[in-house]
């Protein structure tokens, strides 16, 4: 049988062949002929159908809607005096400036449908809020947002920018990872966001900046509390609120409530996610790791100080036992009752103790950051914060900014972030709804975001390589937590690997507070 | 696969800053580095413990277990295997995340066994002198069914006829199994023990998901090693001379094991 022929006719085909004259054999569809014509058809159709997309798309619709702003300036004074609620009075001497953005043209909807990928870490019933009506409100923007650990989130980045490839179009950048993709690896969106300046505090937006340019929307503030619980610490006569004014007073009745191998008065948090943990008690005693460049200091006596407090914690004082924060370990400890106090900010504390401990709502209290001592500044520690950005591989930038600006910097979008996630809002406005506002049931009622009236974050500095540096201070952390080892030591190692991994500053580190 | 191979070794002579892009020719540089760098050594002393605690547990466990499910005397042998080798069918993930659990300190089943026993508790996972021999088991209970599958296709290799021959001359079960079964089936073994060290050089999966290779390092291996030089420092040109140098020591040992049990066959 001849191979190189086709027979269109059937299983019949040899016989047919044989049957055939050679006339007729030569007029016969030969195997190569009939795919080339296939091939040909199909490229055909499918470079008419690209070129009937292409002309057949009508020009743009873009939309910006009238905003109207308020700026009102409001001072806020709290007073706080023992044994009573904390009161918000708030003078203002409104100035209402009214600004008005023009409607541009108005021109039709593309066909041509846009996919944007974002990124994030565990934001997902935000997103779930905000994604659809964003689809509904631009069709031809698809957004497919990505949830994703947070280690993860940062290996994938660092391979996908390493590799020239593979990055998504956004992504939610932590302030602990600006050091490592900043400028480099996002845009610069300055001119794109003169419009919305008044989004976000100004310290938020000097976050964002590099070089006089900014490069993300910075829409989360970490400032940190101490969450405890109400119920056991009242069960012994002790009303913290009254009670714990400074670090020293927690120690001395979180020795009431302790009960070896049971209870603990408070949990710190180990292994290389304790280092944002350590960082934070760092930041509140207005520490420094690394300077403004990202180089490690040499001989920071502070950071060992806060090392070995927490060692003390542990080993000396024995209120503290440690487990690796929003491990299966850490929720079971806190369902059990077996760890009774913890340092977080409101967007990762009763935010995750609803999800995870929902059985616990009411027994729960956030009190203001203790202070280091009476008389010492109201400072309080931040676990960082977060922006989003626009990554340099994005090839609709276009799309990708009315997302950014509809999602991360309308007062609508950024009340669904601080309603879902309890952040504490990053403008006055929203922080002046969150403290008017009703209280959290689930913390008895207490209006959380008090908490955070009079406490001040100070500047905390962050260096590039942040997974490595995680590994080093995590490895500190777990020595003196497992295996009790010299604080000061372990610290030792632990800052000549900072060293060796980004360089030595050549300025002393701060001497804090 | 000789590409990646290549592209390592490449790699390796450079200093190449993965994010910044900058490439620099140092030779032997990264060598004579982690010559002097005590982490990655004690990640290759982590992976040595670790294998040699997991190949010597597993093979034994295999051996022995092949021996029984191949034996006539045994029965619902086909259920026994299927149930052996199910743990090899679960993902390493999986896996991991439910050892967490089981081997917590405080909330562990092992553990709450020992508590109900009046035994004190044990770190398995938190104590460094432990963490290490803990991961090995976990990958003892999942990998000994597959090659206890292995091992029983070569027994099942062996001729009969030897045995039948063997018994005709008076030798007994334990003398057939001397020196009948053990030297023919000493290739299979050592196929499989071979395989497995290879395999285990490259463990990662129990170590980084349920430790990050803690506590304090004691469950770094040379794979995380490389991992975190490559992704956290992005020192891309020392995690591909740690790949090489890795290579090298796989190559080494594997060597060792054709000569030694080949050699006294």
């Amino acid at each position: 049988m001849p191979k190189n022929k086709l027979n269109l006719l059937g299983s019949v085909g040899h016989k047919k062949f044989e049957a055939m004259s050679s006339e007729e054999y030569k007029n016969a569809v030969s195997r190569r002929k009939f795919l080339t014509s296939i091939g040909g058809l199909a490229a055909a159709a499918a470079i008419g159908w690209g070129l009937a997309g292409y002309f057949a798309s009508t020009p743009r619709m873009v939309e910006k809607t009238t905003t109207v702003v308020e700026t009102k300036t409001i001072t806020q004074t709290q007073t706080i005096t023992a044994g009573t609620t904390p009161t918000v009075t708030a003078t203002a001497s409104p100035t209402v400036t009214v600004t008005t953005t023009p409607t541009p043209t108005i021109t039709t909807t593309p066909t041509k449908k846009v996919t944007l990928t974002h990124w994030h870490p565990a934001h997902t019933d935000v997103h779930k809020v905000l994604d659809p009506a964003f689809m509904q409100k631009y069709p031809w923007i698809e957004v497919k947002a990505v949830d994703l650990a947070i280690g993860d989130l940062y290996d994938k980045l660092v391979a996908s920018f390493a590799a020239g490839s593979g990055a998504p179009d956004l992504f939610a950048c932590l302030w602990r990872w600006y050091p490592t993709f900043v400028p480099k690896f996002v845009i610069d969106i300055t001119d794109e966001v003169k419009d919305i300046k008044d989004a976000f505090y100004p310290f938020l937006w000097k976050q964002a900046t590099h070089d006089g340019k900014i490069y993300g929307l910075p829409l989360w503030y970490c400032p940190h509390a101490l969450w405890y619980r109400n119920d056991v610490f009242e069960k012994e006569g002790i009303d913290l609120q009254k009670e714990v004014e400074t670090w020293d007073d927690f120690i001395e009745v979180g020795k009431l409530v302790t009960i070896p191998d049971k209870q603990y008065a408070f949990v710190i948090c180990r292994a290389a996610y304790g280092t944002n943990h350590f960082l934070s008690i760092l930041n509140s005693r207005a520490g420094q790791l690394f300077d403004s460049n990202g180089k490690a200091y040499r001989n920071n006596e502070l950071a060992a100080e806060v090392l070995e407090w927490e060692y003390d914690l542990i080993h000396k004082h024995k209120i503290a036992s440690h487990e690796v924060y929003f491990s299966s370990g850490f929720w079971a400890g806190i369902k059990e009752g077996r760890f009774l106090s913890w340092t977080m900010h409101s967007g990762a504390g009763p935010y995750n103790l609803i999800k995870s401990a929902p059985e616990q709502s009411g027994l729960w209290r956030g009190l203001a950051w203790p202070l280091w001592g009476k008389g010492k500044p109201k400072y309080t520690g931040v676990w960082g914060g977060g922006m989003e950005v626009i990554t340099v591989q994005c090839k609709n930038v276009e799309e990708a900014l009315i997302f950014l600006k509809e999602c991360f910097s309308t007062d609508e979008a950024l009340w669904n972030w601080c309603q879902i996630k309890k952040f504490v809002a990053p403008n006055e406005r929203l922080l002046k709804r969150q403290i008017e506002g009703p209280g959290l049931d689930y913390c008895g009622g207490q209006n959380i975001y008090r908490l955070f009236l009079e406490r001040e974050a100070p500047p905390l500095n962050y260096a590039p390589k942040w997974s490595e540096v995680e590994t080093i201070v995590g490895k500190a952390l777990d020595e003196i937590a497992i295996s009790a080892r010299d604080p000061k030591e372990a610290w030792k190692d632990a800052e000549a690997a900072l060293i060796k991994l980004l360089g030595e500053s050549s300025e002393s580190p701060p001497a804090g507070i | 696969m000789l590409g990646a191979v290549g592209i390592a070794l490449v790699m390796s002579f450079f200093r190449w800053e993965g994010l910044t892009g900058t490439t620099e020719f140092i030779g032997l540089e990264n060598y004579a580095h982690l010559l002097s760098e005590m982490r990655f050594w004690v990640s290759v002393k982590n992976t040595i413990i670790y294998l040699t605690v997991y190949n010597v547990l597993m093979i034994l466990l295999a051996i022995g277990l092949a021996l029984l499910l191949n034996s006539p005397l045994t029965k619902f042998r086909s259920f026994f295997r299927s149930i052996i080798f199910l743990p090899v069918t679960f993902s390493f993930v999986a896996i991991a995340l439910t050892f967490s659990i089981i081997y917590h300190v405080d909330y562990g089943i092992i553990n709450l066994i020992l508590k109900s026993l009046n035994l004190p508790k044990v770190g398995w996972l938190i104590d460094p002198n432990l963490a290490l021999y803990s991961l090995s088991f976990i990958r003892v209970w999942r990998n000994t069914g597959y090659y206890m599958i292995i091992l029983i296709a070569g027994l099942q290799s062996i001729p009969e006829e030897l045995y039948e021959a063997a018994k005709v001359d008076g030798a007994d079960a334990l003398r057939r199994t001397l020196y009948i079964t053990f030297p023919l089936w000493r290739g299979m073994i050592l196929v499989a023990l071979v395989m497995s060290t290879i395999w285990s050089f490259q463990v990662f999966a129990e170590p980084w998901i349920m430790l990050k290779g803690g506590p304090a390092d004691a469950t770094l291996t040379t794979a995380i090693y490389i991992y975190q030089q490559a992704f956290g420092a992005w020192n891309f040109g020392l995690a591909g001379a740690a790949a090489v140098i890795n290579a090298m020591i796989v190559s080494v040992v594997s060597a060792l094991q054709f000569k030694f049990l080949r050699g006294s066959a």
